[in-house]
C-alpha cells in the first residue's frame, strides 16, 4: 500500500515539475475516408496517456516527455504505430484486417480470455443473432444455431417454457437445466406452474423474462472443464449472458426496437375425411368420435332434441375444421434502451414491453412482459464499480392441457368430423349450452371452457448486482460482488359451477362442482464472490493469469396455496366461495453453499496454453460429518497456426484443444430424511383429503429419503480443434466428448411393498459421448456483397453403464395401463415400454374370437426417446444494405409418445383409421389360440374378419402396431427463422439525430417437416417440464405456432 | 497488502466458524417429524378402504357379473375381456402396502412402547384384512419382509398364500390375548380416531373372530384341518352383529365413496362405465327380489331395467346408447370389510360344515340384507319361498342357497368378497363367461403381480395366467 502512495506522489510531483509535453493532433481514417470514431490513441511509452478519437475522427492528445510512439488501436483494424519524431499533427488510415481480429470469449465468472488460449469448447451468440428473428425468449432464438445445445419450446401458448439441454441428459430424475448466469450472477430458472396428466399449466420459465433486446452476447459453456469454476450447479454446463452496458463514448445514444408479428397455428393433426359422427359403425348423434358412416354429404339431424326440436345439416366433413376453430394471435414487442459514457463511466437504461395474444379464440390467451433494466460503471486509476438492477413484471393467462373437460385441445379433438367446432361458439344457444352440447361423454363446450374457466400467474422478477473491484498491484486486482435474484409470484386457477339439469340428455355427465386455488410464493439467491485475480510478469516467453475466490450462496423461498372445491355462488371466484374447508398448503425451502476455487493459465508464445483449475464446496444438502465435495479441471490448447506462421496463409487459424475436468452435483434439498405427511390418499381419478370426517391422519411420506446420500460427480474428457482456411473463409469447429455422470442422486422406483414408491440413491454411471462439429463459410465477401453460411452437427449417445446392485430398471414414468418410461443398464435413458399383440411361437399375431389382436400379458420395450443427431443450417446473405437470412433446425431419430395421436386413434381420427375402408377385414398373419388339456396351446389360422362394430375397438387398442402407434418420431426439418431487411445507408445519416434505421420483415417456425408416420404434432412440444420427463411426450399440449411480421430498430 | 489479507482470512474464518449453524437448513420444515399412532391408524383404514371400496370393489362388481361394462364406453372393456396386463392393478396392490400396511406396522410398534394394546389389536385385524384380500387375489405377496425399506429390506422375497394366512391368525390370536382393558390402553382417543367401532374392544373381538372366520371358510378345501378351529369358534360364539365398515363420505370432491369418485362423480369418469347386467338382474327379476330397486335403477326414461350379458357389447341400434340401467352407487356409501349379513353367512356354512343346521343363521343373514335397504325379507325366506333354506338337500344345495345369497348382499357394498366366493364354490352357478373374453370357457382366477414389482424387484416371481387358481381353489 505504502510503495502505491509513494508511486502516486511521485506522479503527481514529476507532472508538477512537468517538463515541456507536445501536443499532438490529427485524424484516423479508413481507407474510404470515413472518419473513424472511439479509435484508441495511446502512447507506448508512457500507458497513462490516451486519447479517444470523436465522431468526426479528430483527436488531442497530449504526449509527455518520453514518449516517442503513438499506437493507434481500434476493433476490427490493424493496429498502427507511428513514430512521432518532430509531427505536431498525425493523420493516419486504419485498415480493417479480418485475420487479425483476435476475438475474446466470455468464460466461466465472466473471465473474458482470448479465443486461442479456451482449451474446451465455447460457442458465442451476439445479440443481432439473438434478436434478429424478434423472439420474446432468448433461448427460442438460439434453437438449431449451437451445435451440442438442444433447445425446444414446450408449446405454442404464450410464454411457454424453454427446455435446453447440453450434451445430453446426464441425470436421471434430477434437473438436467444447465446454470443460468447474468453479469457474473446466477439466475433462477425456475417455473411455476403444474406437471399433471389433468389440468397441466405452463406459466413459464424465468430465464424467458430476461429482454433479449438486453443482451450483449451469450457464451454457452458446454463441459465439464468449462464449467467447473461455478461449483455444483454447472454439472450441465452453463449459459453466460453478458448484458449490454454503456460504451466509453462522449455522446448518449438511443437505441428503438419494434417488431410486431402475427401467429398462425402451426402443425395440427391431420384427421380423415370420409366417416363421420356415430360409433361401432353406425351414426349416433351423441358420439364424440367418428366411427359412424360414410359422409355422404345429405341433410342429416343432428344433436340433441331440445323443445321438440333438432338441428340439421349435410353429413359431410368439414376439412379444416381443427383449424378454424384457432385465431390469429399477435405479438407486440417495443424496446428502448439509452447507453452511454466517458472514458471512465458508462451507463445503460432500457425498458421492454412485451405483449403476446396467443391463437385460441379470444383474449384469454396472453403472455404480457414489462422489464427495466438500469447499469452503470466507473472506475478510478486502481477502482472499478458497478451494478445492475433489472426487474421484470409478467402476467400470463393460459389454459390447462391434458384429459379432462377442462383441457380445450382435449374437447376439440373429440368433435366428429361433420360437426363444425366455430358453430359451436354460441355456447348460451340452446343446443350448445351444457345441457344439450352434442355430446356427453368426459368433454363439454370448449368455448364455454374459454370464458369459464381460468389460469393466471402475475410474477414480479428482481435481480441484480453491485461490484467493486481494485488493483492492489498492477498485477494484483482484488474483486467483490454480491448478486442477488429474488422472484414472488401471486397464481390463481378456477373452474366454475355447471350443472346439467335434471331431465337433459348431458344430466349426470356435465357436472362440475366448481373450484378455486390461489397461491402465493417468493424466491430468493443471493450470491457473493470474492475473486482475487493476478497476472504476475514472468519473462517474455511465458505469461500466467490466475485467480483464487470465494463463493457463498443462501437460496430460500416460500410458498402457501389455498384450494376449495365445491362453490356456493356461481362466477364469483373467490376462496371464501364455498361450505368446505380449504386445503392448505405451505412450503419453506432453504439451500446454503460455500466454494473455495482457483485457476491458473499459463502461456507460452501466445500458441501454447495451459489451464488447471479446481474447485471445492461444502452444501447443507449433503450430510453434515460428509458435506464437501473438490472437483479440479485442466486443459490445453495449441495454436499451431500461431506456432508455425508459414501456414497462415491457408489456415489462417489453428488450434487444437484437449480438457478433462469434474464437476459435482449436491442432492435436492430434504432428500436426507423421511418425515410424515398428512396429505390425500390418492387413487384412480379422485382422492380422499383430510381433515376426513372431522379428523387429521398421518403417515410416512412415499419417498424414503437417505440420511448417507453422497454428492455426484462428472468426469468428462473433451478433444477439439478449431481450424479455419483461407483468411477465415471456411472454419470447421469439431469437439470429441465423453462424459460420466456416476453416483448421480436420483429417487428411484422401488417395490411398493416396501412401503415407499420411491427411494433416494446414489447410482451407478450414466454416459454421454459425442460429437458436435460447426462449420463456418464464407464464401463470398466483397465491398458490397457478404454471403455466410454455417452448419451445426450434433450427435449424442446416452448409455446408462450401471445401475446400482439388484435394481434391473428405473421407471421415469409409469401411466396406469398406459406406456411407460425407464432407463436400464445398457441402453439409453429413456425408452417406452408398452402393450404389444400377443405373438404365437412362430410369430403369428394372435387374436380373440372377434379377430381383433390380443393384448399380450407381458409388455416390451416399443420404442426409445435417444435421437440419432441434429443439424442445424444457417445462411446470411447481404448486398449493401439488404440482407437475407434463414436458418434450419433438423432433428432425426427417437420417438415420443403422444396423447394427441392416442385420441386420434380412440375417436376414429386418426387417417390409418380408415384402412381398407373401414370395412371388416382379417389380421394379416394372424392365428387363435386354443388351450389343450394338457396345458399347451394350438394355434390355428384365423379367420374371422373383424366387424365393423369392433373396428374402433382394434384402433382404440393401437391397431396393428398397439401402443407403438402412440409413439410418433422426432424426426423433423423446420424452417426456423426467416429475416430479409434493408439497413438504411449509413451517409444519409450523418450528423442527423437519427443514426441508422434497419427494418425487416421476420418470421419463425413458418415451414415443418415430419415424416409420414406423424401426422399428428410437431414433435418438439411437452407437457412434463423441462426434464427428462419432459422426453416421454405431450398429453394434449397446445400446438406450437408460426409467426411472421415486421421489425424495425432505430439508432439514435 | 497485508490489511487485505487480514480482511480476507478474518472473512473465512467467520463462515467457517459458524459453519454448523450455516448448514443446517436441511430439515424440511414442512413435514412432521412424527405423528402419534392413534392418527396414523385412521389413515391407514383408509387406505384400506380406497382400494377395497375402490378399484377393488369396480372389479368385484364387474367380476360377480353384478354389472358389466356399458357398450358405448371402454375404461374397464379390458377387465371385461379379461385381458389384464400387469399395470392394470398396479397402482391398488402399492398403496395397499404403502397408505395401508405399512402404517398398520407403523401403528402396532408405536402403541406396542406404550402398551397400548387396543389400538396394536385394532390394526393388527385390519391389517390381516388387507392382507387377506391381497392373498386372495394375487395368491404370492411379500409378507414378512414387507415394509422394511427403512431397515434395507429393498426387495422383499414373496411368501405363499397358506403360510401368510397361518401366520394372520397367529397374528390375531396373539394379539386378543393381551391385555385389552387395562389403563394404558386409555391414551388415543379412539372413540374419535377409530371410524370403524369407536374403540369398542367388543366388536373388534367379534370382528376378530368373523374374518378368522371367513379365511377358515376360504381354505376349507385346501387345509380341511381347519375345521377344529372353526368349531372352537363357533363354541365361542362371538361374531359380529353390526357391519364391519367405514363411512364419513361425502358429496364432495376428496371426500367421495372411493367407488363412486372414481366411476361415477364428475370428477371421475362420470358414470360412464357400469351398467346393468343380466347375470344379476335376471336372477333378481326371476325371484321378484325387491332389492333390485335399491341397486339398479330404471333404464333412462323407462320403468323398466335394462342389462347387458356380461362381457357383451352390442351395436346401438340394438341397444341403445342411454338404454341400459345405471348402478345406485352414492358419494356417502360407507367402504364395507366384513357385512352383518356375511357374518350370519359364514356362521350358517361353517355348522353345516361342522354337522349342524346352518338354517337360522341362513335366514338372519337374508333378513340382515334386506334390512340393509329397510326391507322385510321373511316372505322370501318363509316356507314356500324363493329363498327358502334347502334344510332337507345336500350339503352342496344347502352351500349354494348361502353363497348365492351372501352373492346378492355383496352387490354394491364389498363385491370383490362374492367374486372370492364364486372362485371357491362355484356359486352362483348362473355366472357365465364373458361373451368377449380372450379366453373361452373359463373364468379369471387371480390378478397378475404389480408391474412395480416386476419392475423393480428380482425376488418377484413368474408372471402367471390369470386363470390359474389360487391356492384355496381346490373345490
Amino acid at each position: 500500500m505504502k510503495k502505491i502512495i509513494l508511486q502516486m506522489l511521485l506522479v503527481i510531483a514529476s507532472v508538477g515539475f512537468a517538463q515541456a509535453q507536445t501536443r499532438i493532433t490529427g485524424k484516423v481514417i479508413d481507407v474510404e475516408g470515413k472518419p473513424l470514431d472511439v479509435v484508441s490513441i495511446s502512447v507506448k511509452e508512457v500507458p497513462t496517456a490516451g486519447a479517444l478519437t470523436d465522431a468526426d475522427g479528430s483527436y488531442t492528445l497530449n504526449v509527455p516527455s518520453g514518449g516517442s510512439t503513438l499506437v493507434f488501436s481500434y476493433i476490427g483494424y490493424a493496429t498502427q504505430e507511428v513514430a512521432i519524431g518532430s509531427r505536431s499533427i498525425i493523420n493516419i488510415t486504419l485498415e480493417s484486417d479480418a485475420t487479425t481480429l483476435e476475438t475474446s470469449v466470455v468464460t466461466a465468472l465472466g473471465i473474458k480470455r482470448s479465443e486461442k488460449s479456451t482449451s474446451y469448447s465455447v460457442t458465442q451468440i451476439g445479440n443481432e443473432e439473438l434478436t434478429k428473428a424478434a423472439s420474446l425468449s432468448a433461448m427460442n432464438a438460439l434453437q438449431g444455431k449451437i451445435a451440442g445445445v438442444n433447445i425446444s419450446s414446450s408449446s405454442g401458448a404464450p410464454g411457454a417454457s424453454t427446455r435446453v439441454v447440453l450434451r445430453g441428459y446426464s441425470s436421471i430424475t434430477g434437473s438436467n437445466d444447465p446454470l443460468y448466469v447474468v453479469d457474473g450472477i446466477p439466475v433462477s430458472n425456475g417455473s411455476v406452474g403444474t406437471v399433471a396428466l389433468s389440468d397441466g399449466t405452463d406459466y413459464g420459465n424465468r430465464f424467458n423474462d430476461i429482454n433479449p433486446n438486453d443482451i450483449e452476447n451469450i457464451s454457452v459453456l458446454k463441459g465439464a472443464a468449462a464449467s467447473a469454476l461455478y461449483g455444483s450447479r454447472a454439472a450441465n454446463g452453463v449459459i453466460l449472458v453478458t448484458t449490454k452496458a454503456g460504451t466509453a463514448k462522449e455522446s448518449l445514444s438511443v437505441d428503438f426496437v419494434s417488431n410486431t408479428t402475427f401467429s398462425r397455428a402451426g402443425k395440427l393433426p391431420e384427421m380423415q375425411n370420409e366417416f363421420g359422427q356415430g360409433w361401432n359403425g353406425e351414426y349416433t348423434f351423441i358420439e364424440n368420435g367418428s366411427w359412424g358412416p360414410k359422409l355422404d354429404g345429405k341433410p342429416r339431424t343432428w344433436g340433441n332434441i331440445v323443445d321438440g326440436q333438432q338441428q340439421y345439416k349435410p353429413f359431410s366433413a368439414l376439412e379444416t375444421n381443427v383449424r378454424d376453430f384457432f385465431d390469429t394471435g399477435y405479438t407486440f414487442n417495443n424496446a428502448i434502451s439509452l447507453y452511454g459514457g466517458t472514458t471512465n463511466t458508462t451507463y445503460y437504461a432500457s425498458y421492454s414491453n412485451a405483449y403476446d395474444n396467443g391463437i385460441m379464440p379470444g383474449n384469454k390467451d396472453t403472455y404480457q412482459r414489462n422489464s427495466f433494466t438500469l447499469k452503470g460503471s466507473t472506475k478510478g486509476k486502481y477502482f472499478q464499480t458497478s451494478a445492475s438492477v433489472s426487474y421484470s413484471n409478467k402476467s400470463v393467462s393460459t389454459f390447462v392441457s391434458g384429459q379432462g373437460e377442462s383441457s380445450i385441445y382435449n374437447d376439440i379433438m373429440q368433435i366428429p368430423r361433420d360437426i363444425s367446432i366455430v358453430d359451436l361458439k354460441d355456447y348460451k344457444y340452446k343446443f350448445n349450452n351444457i345441457d344439450n352440447y352434442f355430446t356427453p361423454y368426459g368433454v363439454i363446450n370448449p368455448y364455454y371452457v374459454i370464458d369459464n374457466f381460468g389460469n393466471n400467474l402475475v410474477e414480479d422478477h428482481l435481480f441484480g448486482n453491485v461490484q467493486i473491484g481494485m488493483d492492489v498491484l498492477s498485477w494484483l486486482n482484488i474483486t467483490a460482488r454480491v448478486g442477488e435474484d429474488y422472484s414472488s409470484y401471486y397464481r390463481k386457477e378456477w373452474k366454475p359451477i355447471f350443472h346439467a339439469s335434471t331431465g337433459s340428455p348431458n344430466e349426470g355427465n356435465a357436472d362440475g362442482e366448481g373450484l378455486v386455488y390461489e397461491a402465493q410464493g417468493r424466491r430468493s439467491e443471493l450470491n457473493g464472490d470474492l475473486i482475487i485475480s493476478f497476472k504476475p510478469k514472468l519473462n517474455d516467453n511465458f505469461s500466467l493469469n490466475g485467480i483464487l475466490g470465494y463463493n457463498i450462496m443462501m437460496q430460500a423461498g416460500k410458498s402457501q396455496a389455498h384450494q376449495v372445491g365445491g362453490l356456493d355462488l356461481p362466477d364469483w371466484y373467490h376462496i371464501t366461495n364455498s361450505p368446505n374447508i380449504a386445503q392448505v398448503a405451505s412450503t419453506y425451502t432453504r439451500k446454503r453453499l460455500i466454494g473455495v476455487f482457483g485457476q491458473i493459465d499459463l502461456a507460452y508464445k501466445n500458441f501454447l496454453y495451459l489451464t488447471v483449475s479446481a474447485r471445492n464446496d461444502w452444501s447443507s444438502t449433503l450430510p453434515k460429518d460428509a458435506n464437501s465435495f473438490f472437483y479440479p479441471a485442466t486443459g490445453i490448447s495449441f495454436l499451431f497456426s500461431d506456432a508455425f506462421p508459414a501456414i497462415k496463409k491457408i489456415i489462417s487459424y489453428g488450434k487444437i484443444r484437449a480438457s478433462y475436468g469434474v464437476t459435482g452435483n449436491d442432492p435436492d434439498i430434504y432428500d436426507l430424511s423421511t418425515n410424515y405427511t398428512g396429505g390425500a390418499i390418492t387413487y384412480p381419478f379422485g382422492s380422499i383429503t383430510f381433515p376426513f370426517d372431522g379428523i387429521r391422519g398421518y403417515s410416512l411420506v412415499t419417498t424414503m429419503g437417505n440420511p448417507s446420500l453422497k454428492p455426484e460427480l462428472t468426469y468428462e474428457i473433451e478433444i477439439g480443434g478449431d481450424i479455419r482456411f483461407f483468411d477465415n473463409r471456411l472454419g470447421f469447429d469439431i469437439s470429441w466428448y465423453k462424459r460420466n455422470t456416476k453416483n448421480q442422486i436420483v429417487s428411484i422406483d422401488t417395490d411398493p411393498s416396501i412401503g415407499f414408491y420411491y427411494m433416494n440413491t446414489n447410482l451407478g454411471n450414466v454416459q454421454n459421448k459425442g460429437w458436435e462439429v460447426m462449420i463456418t463459410a464464407n464464401p463470398i465477401r466483397t465491398d458490397n456483397w457478404n454471403w455466410s453460411m454455417s452448419y451445426t452437427f450434433t450427435r449424442n449417445r446416452n448409455l446408462v453403464i450401471e445401475l446400482p446392485e439388484g435394481l434391473t430398471e428405473v421407471g421415469f414414468y409409469n401411466i396406469t395401463n398406459g406406456i411407460s418410461f425407464r432407463a436400464k443398464e445398457g441402453m439409453a435413458m429413456g425408452y417406452y415400454v408398452g402393450n404389444v399383440a400377443e405373438k404365437s411361437p412362430d410369430g403369428q399375431i394372435v387374436v380373440n374370437d372377434k379377430g381383433i389382436p390380443i393384448i399380450a400379458a407381458a409388455q416390451e420395450i416399443i420404442g426409445e426417446s435417444q435421437g440419432d443427431y441434429q443439424m442445424g443450417f444457417s445462411s446470411n446473405l447481404s448486398y449493401k444494405g439488404i440482407y437475407f437470412g434463414f436458418s434450419l433446425d433438423i432433428r432425426k431419430g427417437g420417438q415420443i409418445f403422444s396423447r394427441t395421436a392416442s385420441i386420434n386413434y380412440f375417436v376414429g381420427h386418426a387417417p390409418h383409421t380408415t384402412y381398407n375402408d373401414r370395412n371388416p377385414f382379417i389380421v394379416p398373419n394372424s392365428v387363435k389360440k386354443y388351450a389343450n388339456a394338457d396345458g399347451t396351446y394350438t394355434y390355428e389360422t384365423n379367420n374371422t374378419p373383424i366387424a365393423v362394430s369392433d373396428i374402433g375397438t382394434f384402433w382404440d387398442q393401437g391397431g396393428f402396431e398397439m401402443d407403438k402407434s402412440m409413439l410418433l418420431s422426432k424426426t423433423m426439418i423446420a424452417l426456423r427463422e426467416v429475416v430479409i431487411g434493408y439497413t438504411l445507408p449509413a451517409k444519409w445519416f450523418n450528423n442527423k439525430f437519427v443514426k441508422g434505421i434497419d427494418v425487416s420483415l421476420i418470421g419463425s417456425n413458418l415451414l415443418l417437416w415430419t415424416p409420414d408416420t406423424n401426422t399428428f404434432i410437431d414433435p418438439q412440444v411437452s407437457s412434463f417440464g423441462t426434464n427428462i420427463l419432459s422426453e416421454y411426450g405431450e398429453f394434449s399440449t397446445s400446438p406450437s405456432v408460426r409467426k411472421f411480421g415486421f421489425s424495425i430498430k432505430l439508432k439514435m | 497488502m497485508k490489511k487485505i489479507a487480514i480482511i480476507l482470512s478474518v472473512f473465512l474464518t467467520l463462515s467457517i466458524q459458524s459453519c454448523d449453524d450455516f448448514f443446517d437448513v436441511n430439515n424440511n420444515p414442512d413435514q412432521p417429524v412424527d405423528a402419534p399412532y392413534y392418527m396414523i391408524h385412521p389413515r391407514a383404514v383408509l387406505g384400506t378402504a380406497a382400494v377395497t371400496g375402490g378399484q377393488y370393489a369396480i372389479l368385484g362388481s364387474l367380476w360377480s357379473e353384478h354389472f358389466t361394462q356399458s357398450h358405448v364406453a371402454q375404461q374397464y372393456w379390458q377387465w371385461i375381456c379379461n385381458n389384464i396386463t400387469p399395470g392394470l392393478f398396479s397402482s391398488s396392490f402399492d398403496r395397499l402396502y404403502i397408505d395401508a400396511i405399512k402404517n398398520y406396522e407403523l401403528v402396532k410398534s408405536k402403541a406396542e412402547a406404550v402398551e397400548n394394546w387396543k389400538y396394536y389389536f385394532m390394526s393388527t385385524v385390519m391389517e390381516a384384512y388387507t392382507y387377506q384380500v391381497l392373498v386372495d387375489l394375487h395368491d404370492e405377496v411379500p409378507f414378512s419382509e414387507a415394509v422394511q425399506g427403512l431397515n434395507g429390506l429393498v426387495h422383499p422375497k414373496y411368501e405363499k398364500g397358506q403360510d401368510i394366512y397361518n401366520e394372520l391368525i397367529n397374528l390375531i390370536n396373539a394379539a386378543a390375548d393381551k391385555d385389552l382393558t387395562g389403563s394404558s390402553n386409555n391414551e388415543g382417543e379412539a372413540g374419535t380416531y377409530d371410524k370403524i367401532f369407536q374403540g369398542d374392544v367388543n366388536k373388534w373381538k367379534q370382528f376378530a373372530n368373523t374374518l378368522k372366520l371367513r379365511m377358515y371358510i376360504r381354505q376349507r378345501y385346501a387345509n380341511p384341518a381347519v375345521l377344529d378351529d372353526v368349531k372352537d369358534l363357533l363354541t365361542e360364539n362371538n361374531f359380529l352383529t353390526v357391519d364391519a365398515k367405514i363411512g364419513g363420505f361425502s358429496n364432495e370432491s376428496g371426500k367421495y365413496n372411493p367407488l363412486y369418485g372414481s366411476e361415477v362423480s364428475s370428477n371421475g369418469l362420470g358414470n360412464a362405465n357400469i351398467r346393468g347386467c343380466n347375470t344379476f338382474l335376471n336372477f333378481m327379476q326371476s325371484n321378484n327380489d325387491m332389492r333390485l330397486g335399491y341397486i339398479y335403477k330404471y333404464a333412462r326414461n323407462t320403468t323398466t331395467y335394462v342389462g347387458l350379458d356380461y362381457g357383451d357389447r352390442p351395436s346401438t341400434s340394438v341397444v341403445p346408447a342411454d338404454g341400459l340401467s345405471e348402478g345406485l352407487f352414492a358419494a356417502t356409501d360407507p367402504v364395507v370389510f366384513l357385512s352383518v349379513a356375511e357374518s350370519q353367512f359364514l356362521q350358517a356354512e361353517a355348522k353345516e360344515w361342522a354337522g349342524q343346521s346352518g338354517k337360522d343363521n341362513y335366514d338372519a343373514g337374508v333378513l340382515a340384507s334386506f334390512a340393509k335397504f329397510g326391507l322385510d325379507g321373511s316372505a322370501y325366506i318363509a316356507a314356500g319361498g324363493v329363498y327358502e333354506y334347502p334344510s332337507t338337500g345336500d350339503f352342496e344345495e344347502k352351500q349354494k342357497a348361502i353363497i348365492t345369497q351372501k352373492w346378492v348382499d355383496c352387490a354394491i357394498s364389498n363385491p370383490i368378497e362374492s367374486f372370492f366366493e364364486f372362485n371357491r364354490t362355484g356359486y352362483p352357478d348362473i355366472l357365465i363367461p364373458s361373451v368377449n373374453s380372450v379366453f373361452t370357457g373359463t373364468f379369471p382366477k387371480r390378478l397378475p403381480f404389480s408391474q412395480s414389482s416386476i419392475s423393480t424387484n428380482p425376488n418377484c416371481p413368474e408372471v402367471k395366467d390369470i386363470r390359474e387358481k389360487v391356492w384355496w381353489d381346490k373345490k
